[in-house]
């Protein structure tokens, strides 16, 4: 049987995966990416929870957060690409490690 | 706290009205003035703003004199908080004025002098630019003054304290097109921030061991949480007195009045000569229980104040220019006032201050009109002038009767005032600081008379051009010498021993505690023979002196060459008429910078090289640390993940 | 349990927020139809949804409202006026700013008002959901703000930098919300406060609730610049346009410890004990770090940036006291911190027609324009914590608090890193009075509100260092 902590597990996993992606990747799209995956992982939480929790749960409210956080996430892509995409007008790179004009 | 609430209960009290409860209004008239002319003053009230200026002070007297009336009617102080100031859970310090007599005397003080001085800037300032920027600092000036005699506790004191140092350095570079005028202002701030520093540490320790910084509470517990003569009583008071030498140029501190006439002479009058500069005393007097409480700081003070008196007036001796000699003469004067308080005396001193106050901005302002017959804004070579008599015959007159005032002849105020110091310091039993007071008193005849001499009497020496523009002031300018003058002339009479000692009966509520704190020497003045024969006797020398500088100056200008044929040896003092200042020069100046260059030694071996290896090991770090800002958004990741593997840590852990 | 009645009243709890939304709408209309080239129209609009929003603050009620997921307490309203006041301030600064780029396009004030509104969203939040959503519209705007210059590749980059950390920390944040939610079974604050309170303990057990409390204080110690989650905002700060630097160091900053309070204070207080020793360190940390690093900056923004970092380890100092004196203090010291730090980038955005970037540049500014620089110095002595300032009072209060709790050790750490301050700050101040200008350069003409931006924040510092109790008053009544 899948229990709670299954979910929880997969969602570590991904969470541990998001914020890896962001340390070692160098590709701006690859770390944008890796951060949806960081609020994929908190989203998969908040289900199992509000699946698994014993009562009085009202997990309906957990469950306007979960579509409060992928409409935030969309926007968020949104913003996020659009920043990207001046800055490959402005660089002609998206490697984050090229961007460290600022330091110091 | 109820929000806002004290405002209300200040103005709608149950007790029946008094006029002193009015006091608000007078720093608020002077705070309008300011407003309106630093907004206004450029474009809208241009010339005007002067006279509004001077209205305003005119308020602040009418209302000042209302409150001094209430006061010396009812003889009840007066206390009020208007609102709180800050506070921060038990800690509430209200903002609030406290009138009781000595208020009175500075308020009287400082709205006449102000108003007239305000008067006669008008004048003085006339064409020049920037005269509404002069006429917004001045009324600031006077608010800040009035909070100072005002405030109910220390840090209201305080602020007014450091505003109107402030208004001072913002006033003496008020040429700050030119460099001395900037230069003086500096150094105005660095050595007031000395005496600051033990100010505010003072305060604090104040604080620290009274629990209170208000000066009803101060009265009511000081006497019995310090032990006289207890250590932290004398520490706490010692720090207030460096603050008050800063001020009120005292020695140490004293070097940065003399500059500080770089101003122009309304101010040098009203702020380096009859308000500001008195503070420090004002401050002493305020707190006389503290003072009397320790012993040894009253030694202290009359030290400095006594050793200060005499050096300022040597020193006075053979300055060339007009205003550096009053400078000189006013740290002098304050030295007097500082020695009545050392001696326990301060209803005497608080006197002298009044007088000093008129007669000492009634010679500034003769010396200003002197300043404006000349076209100077600076200072007036005294060698250089001469015979002016003719030319100037109101300023004149007003400068004689001042100059007679401070020498200490009577019927003249500085008679009074100076007459009872010199009294109280004989009788308290202090014969060395009589001694030295007689003799500064020989001195301040004399330089005030030489300065006399050389600018009124003989003939005139400056040039042909300058000659011929000497004119005497206008109506707006010699009309304020006149009144000051005539204050210097009657302005003792409220205080004739024995006769009608009205100034000290009226003070007495005051200094009552202290007084009988301060010790039983007081008996003496029983005396009245001894008050009589000492008078004389200072009087025999006010006039020695006066007849020595005439005779010098005037009656023998020859006496040097005399000298010199007759003992070779003085010629080359004779010849070089500032043997005393290079004497001074070689001893103390030179005395001072080898102190100096030791102690800087001393700083730079041990203090500055030890500051700079802790500066360059912090500068190191710092370097080392900002490297850790590579740039890389990875490293920035890492970072974060560092901080949350150690919240995690320490939270679950 | 009736989720679903929606109380039409409710409206007026979100006066506030409502007023700045169609300010920024009808900018946007107005962009559309009229095509407002100088930024005039936007200017106006702005400011005045602005002055209403803060007059729309004094109907606080502390009524709760839309199913509790906001509330409209004294709190909110009093954080709601920081925020106001910094972006009615950097408004003002902006459109000259923006002029000389001939960048004052109405978009940029939409941002800037919608930023806003998200604080307030933030600083009400009675649950998770608005709380997340108020961030994210803090931030979104936020980030596009920081690229506004997009030819410029340093605004460029501060806002990928901006935007990939920040969405990074937000991530951490929605979890730790996630396992928050899982303890307690609810997003709303006061049903955990009630939750907890009522005895039942957190599922499945309580180092879950502590692992969320975690990460949510590690997402919003991100936007409260906590070392060391601080590396974002020298970059950033140095990128960004300036008074968009103004806006992320003040309402941002403030937002986030209206987050923390509303989080860590209101709903969980008993949680201190754990988080107590760790945030004592990152305190400590953050005082040093920040003005360690701000001494050897050439680049005025860097240096102020450090600064703030700084100044966060001050507000996090207080915020640690926990006590009622700490975080009044907090409260007070955002206020003044929100004047003086809006001065000192307002007088960096305006000192020139090219911007001043390095501090060397500054020399001979009082002789250029003595306004700019008098200003100039009362922010900086301000920061220096200056009698007769805002600073003063504010590190007054932050200090007394940090004693009172029995921090002493860090209160000293906070007084000796505050000495180090002076170093930085004063030089400023030396440079623009005593030395000469190497090149003298066009003066960028001050316009109006641009001025009255200035003349406002010194006078707000001034109020507030001479009556530091106009301000106290109405925080006393917050709690």
């Amino acid at each position: 049987m899948i229990t709670l902590s299954h979910y929880l597990f997969l969602s570590m996993i991904l969470f541990a995966l998001g914020v890896t992606g962001l340390m070692v990747r160098r590709n701006a799209i690859i770390l944008l990416m890796s951060v949806e995956l960081m609020l994929n992982a908190a989203n998969l939480a908040v289900v199992a929870f509000a699946r698994f929790r014993p009562a009085p749960a009202s997990a309906d409210n957990g469950m306007v957060l979960v579509f409060m956080v992928m409409a935030v996430a969309a926007a968020e892509v949104a913003i996020g690409l659009a920043i990207l995409l001046n800055l490959y007008r402005q660089r002609r790179t998206v490697n984050a490690d090229e961007l460290n004009v600022l330091k110091g | 706290m109820e929000n806002g609430q004290g405002i209300i209960t200040a103005f709608s009290t149950a007790e029946p009205f008094r006029w002193v409860g009015l006091v608000w209004l007078v720093p608020l008239f002077p705070a309008a003035a300011t407003l309106l002319n630093g907004l206004l003053g450029r474009k809208v009230i241009r010339y005007r703003t002067g006279q509004l200026a001077t209205v305003a002070m005119l308020g602040a007297l009418i209302v000042s004199l209302l409150c001094i009336w209430d006061i010396a009617r009812t003889g009840q102080p007066y206390n009020v908080d208007y609102f709180i100031w800050i506070g921060v859970g038990d800690f509430q310090l209200p903002f609030g004025f406290y009138v009781d007599q000595l208020t009175a005397v500075m308020l009287f003080v400082v709205s006449f002098v102000g108003t007239v001085i305000f008067l006669y800037a008008i004048g003085y300032m006339h064409g020049h630019p920037g005269y509404w920027r002069f006429f917004t600092y001045m009324p600031l000036f006077a608010v800040m003054m009035f909070l100072l005699v005002l405030g109910n506790s220390l840090p209201v004191l305080f602020v007014g304290w450091e505003g109107v140092g402030l208004c001072s350095y913002l006033l003496i570079g008020y040429f700050f097109d030119r460099d001395y005028a900037a230069q003086a202002g500096r150094k105005a701030f660095i050595v007031n921030r000395i005496g600051d520093f033990g100010f505010l540490l003072g305060m604090l320790l104040l604080y620290w061991t009274l629990g209170s910084v208000r000066f009803t509470d101060i009265v009511e517990h000081a006497p019995d949480i310090y032990p006289a003569g207890s250590v932290m009583i004398t520490v706490i008071t010692l720090l207030l007195f460096l603050g008050a030498t800063g001020k009120s140029a005292q020695i140490p501190l004293f070097v940065w009045l003399p500059d500080a006439m770089a101003g122009p002479t309304p101010v040098s009058a009203l702020i380096h000569a009859a308000t500001m500069v008195t503070a420090g005393v004002y401050m002493i007097a305020r707190l006389n229980l503290l003072y009397s409480l320790a012993p040894i700081s009253l030694l202290v003070v009359g030290t400095v104040g006594a050793l200060t008196a005499l050096m300022a007036a040597t020193i006075a001796f053979t300055q060339r220019e007009a205003k550096r000699i009053l400078a000189y003469s006013t740290i002098s004067q304050l030295g007097y006032m500082f020695l009545a308080l050392g001696v326990g005396a301060f209803d005497a001193g608080i006197f002298h201050l009044m007088t000093h106050a008129f007669f000492k901005a009634c010679l500034f302002l003769s010396a200003g009109s002197v300043l404006h017959a000349f076209h100077e804004d600076r200072d007036v070579d005294i060698f250089q002038a001469g015979g002016l008599r003719r030319y100037m015959p109101m300023t004149r007159l007003a400068f004689l009767v001042s100059a007679v005032a401070i020498a200490g002849i009577p019927p003249f105020a500085g008679f009074f005032s100076k007459d009872e110091i010199l009294f109280e310091a004989f009788a308290g039993g202090y014969i060395l600081f009589w001694g030295i007071g007689l003799t500064a008193a020989f001195c301040t005849a004399f330089y005030m008379f030489r300065l006399y001499s050389l600018l009124f009497s003989g003939e005139f020496r400056g040039t042909e051009h300058q000659r011929r523009h000497l004119h005497e002031c206008p109506f707006i300018m010699w009309f304020p010498l006149v009144i000051l003058a005539l204050l210097s002339l009657v302005g003792g009479w409220v205080n004739i021993p024995g006769l009608f000692p009205k100034f000290h009966a009226f003070l007495r509520p005051v200094f009552a505690e202290a007084h009988e704190l301060a010790g039983p020497h007081r008996e003496l003045a029983g005396a009245r023979i001894w008050e009589i024969s000492l008078a004389l006797l200072s009087v025999l020398v006010a006039l020695t002196g006066i007849f020595a500088a005439r005779l010098c100056y005037v009656q023998l200008p020859k006496l040097p060459h005399w000298f010199a044929e007759t003992f070779p040896s003085l010629f080359i003092a004779s010849l070089h008429k500032y043997w005393i200042d290079e004497a001074y020069q070689a001893t103390v100046v030179k005395g001072f910078y080898s102190a100096c260059r030791l102690a800087q030694w001393c700083d730079n071996r041990i203090i500055v090289a030890g500051l700079n290896a802790f500066a360059a090991l912090i500068r190191h770090l710092s370097e080392i640390g900002t490297q850790l800002q590579t740039g890389y958004v990875r490293h920035y990741a890492l970072a974060i993940v560092i901080g949350v593997v150690f919240l995690l840590i320490g939270m679950l852990l | 349990m009736n989720n679903f009645a929606v109380p039409i009243l409710g409206i007026q709890g979100i006066m506030p927020e409502l007023l700045l939304s169609l300010a920024a709408v009808l900018i946007l209309l107005l962009e559309m139809t009229a095509g407002d080239r100088e930024g005039h129209g936007a200017l106006s609009l702005s400011v005045a949804g602005l002055i209403l929003a803060f007059i729309a603050t004094f109907g606080a009620d502390g009524k709760q409202v839309f199913s509790s997921l906001l509330v409209n307490d004294n709190l909110s309203a009093l954080l709601d006026r920081v925020f106001l006041m910094a972006a009615f301030l950097v408004t003002l600064v902006s459109r000259p700013y923006l002029a000389n780029y001939g960048l004052a396009k109405g978009e940029f004030f939409v941002l800037l008002l919608l930023a806003t509104v998200g604080m307030m969203v933030m600083g009400a939040a009675m649950d998770f959901i608005t709380m997340f959503l108020g961030l994210e519209m803090l931030s979104l705007s936020l980030y596009v703000l920081a690229g506004f210059f997009k030819k410029d590749v340093l605004s460029g980059e501060a806002a990928f930098k901006y935007f990939i950390l920040g969405a990074f920390a937000t991530g951490f944040l929605v979890f730790g919300m996630a396992f928050v939610f899982g303890a307690l079974g609810t997003t709303n604050f006061a049903a955990m406060a009630h939750t907890l309170s009522a005895g039942s303990p957190p599922f499945p057990s309580v180092p879950t609730l502590l692992f969320g409390l975690a990460l949510i204080l590690a997402g919003l110690g991100f936007k409260i610049s906590l070392v060391p989650f601080h590396t974002w905002v020298p970059d950033v700060y140095t990128g960004a346009p300036t008074p968009v630097t103004a806006l992320i160091a003040t309402g941002s900053k403030a937002a986030g410890f209206a987050a923390l309070v509303r989080i860590f204070m209101i709903t969980f207080p008993g949680s201190f004990q754990f988080w107590g020793a760790a945030f004592w360190w990152l305190a400590l940390l953050t005082m040093i770090v920040g003005n360690l690093f701000a001494l050897v900056q050439v680049e005025i923004k860097r240096m102020f940036a450090y600064s703030s970092v700084a100044n966060g380890g001050y507000l996090a100092m207080a915020f640690l006291s926990h006590s009622d004196v700490g975080i009044k203090a907090l409260l007070f010291y955002l206020f003044a911190y929100t004047f003086m730090t809006v001065g000192v980038f307002g007088v960096v955005s305006l000192a020139g027609r090219r911007e001043r970037l390095l501090i060397s540049e500054y020399a001979g500014l009082s002789r250029e324009n003595p306004f700019l620089a008098a200003v100039m110095s009362l922010f900086l002595l301000s920061l220096a914590g200056m009698p007769g300032t805002a600073g003063f009072f504010g590190k007054f209060y932050l200090f007394a608090g940090a004693v009172r709790s029995g921090y002493l050790g860090l209160a000293l750490v906070g007084i000796l890193t505050t000495i180090l301050s002076f170093y930085y700050y004063l030089r400023v101040i030396v440079y623009m009075y005593m030395r000469e200008s190497e090149m003298p350069r066009e003066a960028l003409e001050l316009a109006g509100s641009g001025r009255t931006a200035l003349v406002l924040a010194a006078a707000g510092v001034l109020i507030l260092g001479c009556f530091p109790n106009l301000i106290w008053i109405s925080i006393e009544q917050v709690f």
